[in-house]
């Protein structure tokens, strides 16, 4: 299979200026990408899933970012004019170096786009909607004609089924509902046929029936364009049928990968178990919701990194886990970052 | 504490002692004439020089910090509190009420403050209780929408509510709940407004519809100045110096409360 | 939008009749009032007086004399000049365009370097170029702008003597072609444009500069970079135009704050204006000239924010299509 997207040794921090600390969000962060791929990452609040998404994207405010590692992207689509066969996005030479915003720009919207969590908040409340789509065809392609550009909007309006396209067209944002304007959010990311589709969270802001409408309706769409998934939630119920691949985010590691039917049939990181223990559906009638002690490990504070960093709230912990910072243990492809499995590979 | 605070503190804290100490600090008495040394540069014997009736510059911009400041805090002292109150109880009430005062603000926002102190000026004798008086009278209106909207923002909030639920007299929820929660905006306000405040009279004197002579008082001073702005440079540049920095140290102070009480900012 | 149009004329009408309600009072119940003055005023004959008292109705109730006193104000009649006895409404036409110019060519200034600073401190925020215009906006908050005038006076008048610092044309203005006509003018408008514009400017500057970071901060700035948007797009269609449909209002708001300045700043350069009128009628205390130029003023500065409300309506699709 084609890689299109690889993320090695990746760290991202934040200089936290009021107080004057280092927040080490993401590390040792390690994901590889392939063509038409629908991977999940899966992590609660704090977990570094937006910061990832936006490092790969490269939206972190520049000032206070440091990042280490590297991030590269293939781009494999015929139609694009560059001929290049990777970008280094992040790269370590000595010294990190992020790709120049010439470059980025070209593949922001183009070859990876993004989907917003909340789609009030995304969209330019005094620009049409209409206006909003066409920016970004024409930000990549310079030679189409008015007429062709707004043809191309209105299919795309069609594409992601949104009624009377026409109409919708010269609507702002505050006129249409929610569901309305995260299709308009889908239809733009996926304007330009973009190898990467990163969807962060995009139902959380909506009301709950709309939820599985969208998430269908995401990945029908990007089985259509052939372009490879990345989403991002901490519903771990809501991916169960619609990705390849799970990835288990916990405080800025990733504890756990496989694919989605191991995941849910065969968990085995503790935290992973209690995700999954924790939904809704699967807890009997009269019993108790399972709920995971809210501890959250500091990650200003470089000493929690070098044990188990769901140590301290992990219902199986043992003896070792504070002093030894487990590896991935592998069985065939699904992988687990947890001592517990030391001894049975 | 910033920067600001610290700087605009110490600046009003050296103010206040010259206006409380004009008495020993000045070298001359300020409405001693001496015509023999009329409109002399500034030297040792009087460093900033002497005016038209040959008094000491100096001294008479000591006195002239006791005028500046006791205009900007009563005419601000007197804004604030109406302005803070109508907007409250604009703001808390709402309805009829609320529609009569914001009419009323409309209005006084439609004649520029300047000229509508100019224009009581002209009906009632310039001194510097009636300065005091007119701005104070005039600008209060910004700070009714200021504090009315941030009323706005608190009184549907639950713990207005749970007061209202309580039982609690309306004046009580205004003044022992609310208040506080609009505490800083009417402090920034404030500090900006004696800022302007002793512009406002620095002006007026300046044009001769404020303190009057022999009273001295830094726009008055100016006005001399420009007079003589041929011959005597001293008598514009010492003045309007200490007008700037006075009302510099204000607005450090009221940049100072608004970062003190917005940590989102910087 | 028809609704919100209705609203706003009824309230420029409330406001309106509100404007002649406070002139009124200040006429009729400041200690100086006109009748007052009839007592020690030596200079007015006997003549004047009878006038006087039949302007204001003094021997009419006082619901009446409102009444009477609101129909000429729409009429615009505010009587005669005690100095020279022509009509008010004469004398204040004759100065208006001049003090528009000013002013209106002030607020042009504003506007754009108001945009143009404010921008490029939220742009290059916390960097060197912000820190020293922000710097400079905050001196020119506490400075007098009056005593700014002497010192431009001073350096530029009477030091350099590059500039004009009276008056609005020089007194060879009749001789000049046409070209120098213009040159003088432009001249002479310099130094009180300059000074009365930049209060506002510094002003303007603050506000867009805090709105614009607002802004940028926001999630659509963040997904219109990820569409692979332009950085210079982005900050002025994306976020410029956010920051740009309060600035109307800010603008509007601003006037009276303009138009005041003009009566300090006409006074010191002795400029043609109303400003200046103003001034003098104050000082003589010509009281008919005084109501006639404080409600023409107050009717300008209403004018300008009702103008400016409408543009606002029509500027913002979230009101326009409410």
């Amino acid at each position: 299979m084609e890689s299109i997207l690889e993320i090695r040794n990746l760290n991202v921090s934040f200089f936290v200026k009021s107080k004057n600390k280092k927040l080490f969000i993401l590390r040792d962060i390690n994901l590889e990408i392939f063509k038409t791929q629908k991977i999940a990452i899966v992590g609660e609040s704090a977990s570094g899933k937006t910061t990832l998404a936006n490092t790969i994207m490269l939206l972190n405010d520049k000032e206070y970012t440091y990042y280490s590692g590297f991030v590269k992207f293939y781009p494999i689509k015929n139609s694009c004019s560059c001929q290049k066969k990777f970008y280094e996005i992040i790269t370590v030479n000595g010294k990190t170096q992020i790709l120049d915003e010439k470059n980025m720009r070209h593949l922001r919207g183009n070859h990876i786009s993004m989907v917003f969590q909340d789609p009030f908040s995304a969209l330019n409340p005094v620009v049409s909607v209409g206006k909003q789509v066409e920016e970004v065809i024409k930000n990549h392609n310079y030679n189409l004609s008015k007429k062709d550009i707004y043809n191309k909007v209105i299919e795309l309006f069609y594409k992601v089924k949104l009624p009377q396209p026409e109409h919708i067209y010269n609507k702002y944002p505050h006129q249409l509902s929610g569901g309305q304007i995260q299709r308009i959010c889908i239809g733009i990311a996926l304007a330009n046929k973009p190898e990467i589709l990163i969807a962060d969270e995009p139902t959380t802001a909506l009301d709950a029936s709309l939820k599985d409408t969208i998430i269908n309706l995401l990945t029908e769409l990007v089985v259509e364009e052939n372009s490879a998934l990345i989403l991002i939630t901490h519903d771990i119920n809501l991916i169960k049928n619609s990705v390849d691949y799970v990835f288990i985010l916990y405080a800025g590691e990733i504890v756990e990968y496989a694919s989605a039917k191991e995941i849910f049939e065969n968990p085995k990181h503790p935290y992973t178990t209690l995700l999954l223990e924790c939904s809704v559906d699967k807890t009997k009638k009269g019993k108790k919701l399972t709920t995971i002690p809210y501890d959250f490990p500091d990650l200003t504070d470089e000493e929690v990194f070098k044990k188990c960093i769901f140590f301290n709230r992990c219902p199986k912990k043992i003896k070792d886990c504070e002093f030894i910072k487990p590896n991935f243990y592998s069985f065939g492809q699904h992988k687990v970052k947890c001592i517990l499995y030391e001894n049975e590979r | 504490m910033n920067r600001y605070l610290i700087v605009g503190s110490i600046i009003i804290f050296i103010l206040l002692l010259i206006a409380i100490f004009a008495k020993f600090l000045s070298p001359y008495d300020p409405y001693k004439q001496d015509l023999l040394n009329r409109l002399k540069p500034p030297s040792i014997k009087h460093i900033f020089g002497t005016d038209e009736l040959g008094r000491d510059v100096f001294s008479r911009m000591l006195y002239a910090t006791r005028v500046s400041l006791s205009v900007g805090f009563i005419a601000v002292g007197l804004s604030t509190i109406i302005g803070a109150i109508l907007g409250l109880i604009s703001g808390y009430y709402g309805g009829w009420v609320d529609s009569l005062i914001m009419r009323l603000v409309d209005i006084m926002l439609c004649f520029p403050t300047f000229f509508l102190i100019l224009l009581v000026i002209a009906f009632v004798k310039p001194n510097i209780y009636n300065i005091m008086l007119v701005i104070g009278l005039t600008s209060w209106p910004s700070l009714t929408r200021y504090v009315r909207a941030e009323v706005l923002k608190i009184k549907n909030l639950e713990f207005v509510l749970s007061c209202k639920l309580a039982g609690f007299s309306s004046a009580r929820i205004i003044f022992i709940h609310i208040l506080p929660n609009v505490l800083v905006p009417i402090l920034v306000t404030f500090s900006l407004g004696i800022g302007s405040a002793i512009l406002t009279e620095s002006a007026l004197s300046f044009l001769g519809l404020g303190v009057q002579p022999p009273q001295p008082s830094w726009g008055n001073i100016l006005s001399s100045g420009k007079d003589y702005i041929h011959i005597a440079w001293w008598l514009s540049l010492f003045p309007g110096l200490a007008i700037f920095i006075t009302v510099t140290g204000f607005n450090l102070l009221a940049e100072g409360f608004r970062i003190l009480f917005s940590p989102k900012e910087r | 939008m028809v609704k919100i149009i209705f609203k706003r004329i009824i309230l420029f009408i409330i406001t309106f009749i509100g404007i002649s309600f406070i002139t009124f009072l200040v006429i009729n119940l400041s200690p100086g009032k006109p009748s007052d003055m009839l007592e020690f005023s030596s200079k007015i004959t006997y003549e004047a007086k009878e006038k006087i008292i039949k302007l204001y109705g003094l021997d009419k109730p006082l619901h009446i004399r409102y009444f009477n006193w609101f129909v000429r104000f729409i009429k615009l009649d505010f009587g005669n000049s005690f100095k020279d006895d022509r009509p008010v409404i004469k004398k204040i036409l004759e100065r208006l365009p001049a003090t528009l110019l000013l002013n209106i060519l002030s607020l042009i200034l504003i506007f754009f370097f108001g945009i143009f600073f404010g921008i490029i401190c939220a742009v290059y925020r916390n960097k060197f170029l912000d820190k020293i215009i922000s710097f400079f906006i905050f001196l020119s908050y506490s400075i007098p702008k009056y005593w700014l005038a002497i010192l431009c006076m001073i350096v530029f008048g009477i030091k350099l003597k590059i500039l004009p610092i009276s008056g609005l044309r020089s007194v060879n203005f009749e001789y000049l072609t046409f070209l120098e006509k213009c040159l003088d003018i432009i001249k002479h408008l310099i130094l009180p444009v300059v000074i009365s514009a930049l209060g506002g400017i510094a002003g303007l500057t603050r506000y867009i500069r805090g709105s614009m970071i607002e802004q940028l901060n926001s999630e659509y700035i963040k997904f219109a970079i990820s569409k692979g948007t332009p950085k210079n797009k982005v900050v002025l269609k994306h976020a410029f135009r956010n920051v740009l449909i309060p600035v109307v209002t800010i603008v509007g708001l601003s006037l009276p704050e303009v138009i005041g300045g003009a009566f300090i700043f006409e006074t010191i350069f002795a400029y043609p204006g109303m400003g200046r009128l103003g001034y003098e009628a104050i000082m003589s205390r010509d009281y008919p000239l005084i109501m006639g130029i404080s409600v023409i003023t107050a009717f300008l500065t209403l004018l300008g924010n009702f103008l400016a409300d409408l543009l606002y309506i029509y500027v913002d699709p979230r009101v326009r299509y409410k």
